[in-house]
């Protein structure tokens, strides 16, 4: 149930493991990002409050001429808003959308619990709670030393840009990118991009009904040929072949390598997609199958024991 | 190599026969269906779903995470493995994330966490009280000793005029009169007191990641506050007359500062003493914990405000302010003490 510490992972996975227990392997989310999100939602913030002044000052001065007596609650009031809106922002949106606010839903990013279990409202409290001291404080020192510390004056800036930079390179010194409020809270940032389900390569003209016979494989590959490669270079090939249709150029290129690697004649002007889709099923097809009886090639340079 | 009993060069059909296409032609339905549903919970909300919709998701997410387990151990299509990925993901964020309907947790957070939590904390609890009755004695006596040191505790926007230089009647005023004329200001005053107060309840707890000395040095010097202000009124023979007014509130309001002081040391203290646990674990309980009393206590302080705004406006008798005091003071003691505390959910939730 820990980060998996598995040396040969790159620095910025991790996995959780599911209840169930599944491993789901996660990308830390890189720290430029979250700058990134973070000052978006500062922006988001900083016009929620310009136009919740701009909307209560007018709204607060028809209240008054009217009831004067309501005055005092309205200055009362916006105070308090205020103070709730800014320290609320961030929980109130990770507590709503699964962990992310406007910045992060933006940039794809989202926060979840460090062990798998599911998000608490206590770790958003926790997490958001220490912005007060990493963000806020740093902020107000920066822009009134006094009213932080009285008789700070310019030492006090410095300070404060001292402590910025400090706690905004600490996420470097670990692993998964924690801040302080992440320590506390148990929780992480990771990307959250997203994966649309794309048509397999193999037969996804089978889905159009008017090109029945291009599903059938045009080209054939002795058993012989098929023994160049491994997993890795079939996947490069599945993002070439869903890569954009236009780019004859790099199709031709890469059946010219694979015919030249393997020993076959290269395919004819214009059939080279159709010849790298069917040599793309007939690798596959050939690696799937060893895989069934255990047997996983990783790439051209593997050779597993028989 | 183990020779394999058809070369797939023999075969002509009009796609390949192969485990992972069959596997996806399958199951790829219940995929799209999860799918559909996620992203209109993300986008609307869990209760955009109908309630057969819902009842369908633990079992649409366990068989995407089977398929993720089958679509790793026979396919090669990346593309395919990345997108169950995502899927279970965004799944176990639904499934497994916050879904409890917020008045629910708001009734559970009053019933059983935050008093529950406010009792773990119960001997830092004493000892931020210790520290904060040092910081009201250390200013009473330095500012009955010398009354210019009343502005080294006090903030001169918060004193707003009660200061040694004011005159008895004056100060004798701001206890029983609506603050100067316009009886609206001390409402205002009163949310922007909330406002500060809360700020600085935070900022108790979050000054716990600093070794907790700032956190220690906020408490005694709201305490040494206080005491500038009790000897003040001390000096003018409005003592009693003092503490009744400051106490209708104050009861709420220092019992909230004190709850965060302990928060933040208890913070400290799980980050410098983990004892027997990984410092990471201990902190993140401790986090949780302290969390918890923080949010309770910006509770108070909203609570605090709203009795300084409208009960101590209109109560001006002594005898009614040391009543209502009392009545808070025993209130809370008794919520803290005694709710939540039925043995049958007693495991710590965080």
């Amino acid at each position: 149930m820990n980060l998996a510490h598995d040396p040969a992972m790159p620095r910025t996975e991790t996995s959780i493991e599911t209840p169930e227990g599944v491993p789901l392997s996660l990308t830390i989310a890189p720290l430029s990002d979250r700058a990134v999100a973070l000052l978006l939602d500062g922006l988001l913030l900083g016009l929620a409050l310009i136009l919740l002044s701009i909307a209560w000052t007018f709204i607060a001065t028809q209240v008054y001429i009217e009831f004067p007596g309501l005055g005092g609650i309205l200055i009362g009031l916006f105070y308090a808003l205020i103070f709730l809106i800014t320290t609320f922002y961030f929980f109130a949106f990770e507590a709503r959308w699964q962990g992310q606010t406007p910045g992060k839903r933006k940039v794809g990013i989202r926060v979840v619990d460090r062990r798998g279990g599911p998000l608490t409202l206590s770790a958003l409290f926790a997490r958001n709670f220490t912005r007060q001291v990493e963000i806020i404080l740093p902020l107000v020192a920066l822009a009134a030393p006094e009213a932080v510390a009285p008789g700070a004056g310019p030492a006090g800036r410095i300070a404060a840009v001292a402590w910025i930079v400090l706690l905004g390179i600490l996420p470097v010194f670990s692993r998964a990118r924690l801040r302080i409020g992440d320590w506390i809270a148990g929780t992480m940032v990771i990307v959250a991009p997203r994966h649309e389900l794309l048509d397999d390569v193999i037969g996804r003209a089978a889905a159009s009904a008017d090109e029945p016979a291009r599903t059938a494989p045009l080209h054939t590959f002795t058993k012989a040929q098929l023994e160049h490669y491994g997993v890795y270079e079939v996947q490069v090939l599945e993002d070439v072949l869903r890569g954009p249709a236009t780019n004859r150029d790099a199709l031709r290129k890469v059946s010219r390598t694979i015919a030249k690697k393997i020993g076959a004649a290269p395919p004819v002007r214009g059939s080279e997609r159709k010849w790298l889709e069917d040599f793309y099923a007939a690798q596959r097809a050939g690696l799937e199958r060893d895989l069934l009886f255990g047997k996983r090639r990783e790439d051209k340079h593997d050779t597993p024991k028989s | 190599m183990i020779e394999t009993h058809e070369a797939p060069r023999r075969r002509r059909r009009t796609t390949p026969r192969m485990k992972s296409l069959d596997f996806r032609r399958e199951r790829e339905r219940g995929w799209r269906r999860l799918d559909t549903l996620l992203t209109r919970i993300e986008k609307r909300g869990v209760r955009d779903l109908t309630s057969e919709e819902i009842e369908e998701l633990p079992m649409l997410h366990r068989a995407v995470l089977s398929s993720l387990s089958v679509a790793r151990a026979i396919s090669l299509d990346r593309n395919i493995v990345q997108y169950l990925e995502h899927l279970a993901l965004r799944g176990h964020n639904v499934v497994y994330g916050v879904k409890r309907p917020p008045l629910a947790w708001v009734a559970e957070f009053f019933a059983r966490r935050w008093p529950r939590a406010v009792r773990e904390l119960r001997v830092l609890l004493l000892l931020v009280t210790l520290l904060f009755a040092a910081g009201v004695a250390t200013g009473f006596a330095m500012v009955t000793k010398d009354s210019d040191q009343y502005y080294a505790f006090v903030d001169f926007e918060l004193a707003s005029g009660r200061d040694p230089a004011a005159s008895t009647e004056y100060l004798r005023k701001t206890l029983y009169e609506s603050e100067i004329g316009n009886e609206g200001e001390l409402v205002a005053f009163s949310g922007m007191l909330f406002a500060h107060n809360a700020r600085i309840g935070i900022l108790c707890f979050a000054l716990g990641i600093a070794t907790g000395v700032p956190t220690a040095l906020l408490v005694f010097l709201n305490g040494a506050m206080m005491g500038a202000f009790l000897a003040l009124f001390a000096s003018r023979d409005l003592l009693m007359e003092l503490t009744g007014w400051l106490s209708v509130h104050g009861v709420t309001e220092i019992l909230a500062i004190l709850l965060c002081g302990a928060a933040g040391i208890h913070l400290a203290q799980a980050w410098i003493f983990p004892g027997r646990r990984s410092r990471r674990e201990e902190l993140t309980r401790a986090g949780h914990r302290a969390a918890t009393v923080v949010v309770g206590g910006v509770v108070m302080f909203a609570l605090a405000g709203l009795i300084e705004g409208v009960i101590r406006q209109t109560v001006t008798s002594d005898t009614y302010r040391y009543a209502f005091a009392t009545a808070t003071a025993i209130g809370w003691l008794a919520y803290f003490a005694l709710v939540g505390r039925d043995p049958a959910t007693s495991e710590v939730a965080r």
